[in-house]
């Protein structure tokens, strides 16, 4: 076997085949947020009152005869008032298409379009999570988000049944997974760097973002008291820090995902992120195995409890992690993992299905931690 | 918890060959990992570009580097006429929503970066000599005071439009 080279480790790390199926989901979870900001409903900060619905939206922005275009674009055709509104329609609409999975490519393309437009012309460009969803649609444009849980996906298999084949996608380059995962870390790890002041490491700055209004909602004080701005400084800086890097590797992963996703629910309980948060939170899904259902869950068909647990899975399992399949009579619930790993059952298997659905991940990855913990402590002594 | 292999019939069949057999993606030869290869380089190091050029400028949009310092400014505009004199005005009725960011009416705090303010200002000063210059004035000017994370060091910059040397 010869050793391998620089040039052996990039071709791997970019051109390994792998199963498109990860994308998908990043593409439903991501585009779904962007259709959460155009009807306007987002935001733990407001309470029980974000739970509102508006077709669309018309979020926009008060516009002025000035509306701050990046200077070197200001001879692109200005936006008014009037424009907002069919823009906001327009990036619903395409939103849609891309949850749903038509045309992914191209939809993909047009929201990157009208979304750099906004940004560089109007002043959209203070709203930070509209250059990330920029960047984001420029790399789904780019990459076949469409092969599975799609439109596209259902269109291609029935068009390649009346012709007698399979339909089922080319096998694909990691590429495409490869570019959102390195967008992610380059994204938390220059906003670490950008952090890295005394003013977030004495919490000073937390201190002026709530005496400039920017902090707010039932649940500031609460957590403001829970957390003071100095330990809320430091805690972004670790978070953020570590989803830099502990995303990349299986040990450390979930782990990291729980940091961010306590961090990204943390500004979104206290600031008008709109739907900021929860594409952050997506974009971890982009570091999921690129096959989906790779763990399988085994049941006893004859029991209640067993199908009900089967049956709360394929409800709740919206990161597609498992595939259910019955087993024996008598049996307990197994699970076999996707990468060969050690087959948990009974209690170890429900603990480990509590870590890995996305409604009870929060609770149930420290339960699993405590749980094996607690395990390997019993195993040592004795 | 022992090791073992997967239950039969447990995996759905495979589609196409093999993906773990191979090192690269079949239809991936040299010249289209090349291609991709340069894709993904620039895409990296344009956000990375982004990156350095919001500290350059001090500027935190588009480079990911969201709030990374507080500004304490004040924004005053004037009109410089044709007779060297300087008449005051505020330009706050052409701004709504965040673009009163760059509002001349008193002292307030940023969490942009001090550039950011900088850059929009210039650009509405151009716009306002452009757009709503009086008869008999020669530039647009506003004086941007600010003080970084208000520790104690002022700093006043005069930005100007037309720059002198094309001055009519």
């Amino acid at each position: 076997m010869s050793r391998p080279t620089l040039a052996s480790a990039w071709t791997r790390f970019w051109f390994k085949p792998a199963s498109t199926e990860t994308l998908g989901l990043v593409r439903i979870f991501v585009s779904f947020t962007m259709v959460l900001k155009m009807i306007g409903t987002w935001g733990i900060y407001r309470g029980l009152k974000g739970l509102r619905l508006q077709l669309p939206h018309r979020e926009g922005m008060s516009h002025g005869s000035f509306n701050l275009p990046v200077p070197g674009f200001d001879w692109l055709p200005p936006i008014d008032a009037g424009d907002v509104r069919f823009g906001e329609s327009l990036i619903l609409t395409l939103a849609v298409l891309l949850t749903l999975g038509l045309g992914t490519r191209i939809v993909s393309a047009l929201l990157a379009l009208v979304g750099a437009y906004y940004l560089l012309e109007s002043q959209w460009n203070y709203l930070h999570h509209v250059n990330v969803y920029v960047w984001v649609f420029v790399l789904f444009a780019l990459a076949p988000m469409g092969d599975h849980y799609s439109l596209d996906a259902v269109i291609r298999k029935w068009w390649a049944r009346r012709k007698g084949t399979t339909g089922a996608p080319p096998v694909r380059p990691i590429l495409y997974q490869r570019m959102l995962q390195i967008f992610v870390s380059v994204l938390y790890i220059t906003t670490t760097i950008g952090k890295l002041t005394p003013e977030w490491f004495t919490g000073r700055f937390m201190t002026v973002l709530g005496s400039q209004g920017w902090l707010k909602g039932p649940w500031k004080d609460t957590l403001l008291g829970l957390m003071p701005p100095p330990m809320l400084g430091w805690w972004t800086l670790f978070a953020e820090g570590l989803l830099g890097f502990g995303l990349w590797h299986p040990r450390t992963r979930r782990f990291t995902a729980w940091c961010g996703v306590s961090l990204h629910l943390g500004i979104d309980a206290m600031m008008n992120v709109t739907t900021f948060s929860y594409l952050m939170i997506s974009l971890y899904l982009a570091f999921g195995e690129p096959k989906s259902k790779g763990s399988r869950l085994t049941y006893d068909p004859g029991s209640t409890a067993h199908k009900a647990l089967a049956g709360a899975v394929w409800l709740f399992d919206w990161t597609r992690r498992f595939s259910l399949g019955a087993g024996e009579a008598g049996q307990v619930i197994e699970i076999w993992p996707a990468d060969g790993g050690p087959v948990r059952r009974g209690g170890d298997a429900l603990v480990t299905v509590g870590g890995l659905l996305p409604i009870t991940f929060m609770a149930g990855f420290w339960v699993e931690v405590l749980w094996f913990g607690a395990k390997k402590l019993r195993t040592a002594r004795a | 918890m022992d090791a073992q292999p997967s239950p039969e019939g447990s995996s759905a069949p495979p589609s196409g060959p093999d993906p773990s057999q191979l090192d690269v993606a079949p239809g991936f030869g040299p010249r289209r990992r090349a291609i991709w290869s340069v894709v993904v380089s620039v895409l990296f190091l344009g956000q990375v570009a982004l990156g350095v050029r919001s500290r350059i400028h001090d500027d935190d949009r588009y480079g990911f580097a969201m709030f990374h310092e507080f500004t304490s400014l004040s924004l005053r505009y004037r009109w410089r006429m044709d007779d060297g004199t300087t008449v005051s005005f505020r330009p706050d009725k052409y701004l709504k929503g965040r673009a009163r960011a760059v509002r001349g009416s008193g002292r307030r705090t940023e969490v942009f970066g001090a550039g950011t303010t900088r850059i929009q200002a210039q650009g509405f000063v151009k716009w306002l000599y452009e757009r709503k210059r009086p008869d008999n004035a020669v530039a647009a000017e506003v004086v941007y005071s600010w003080e970084r994370n208000k520790d104690g060091e002022k700093h006043k910059e005069l930005i100007v439009w037309p720059l002198a040397e094309a001055r009519p």
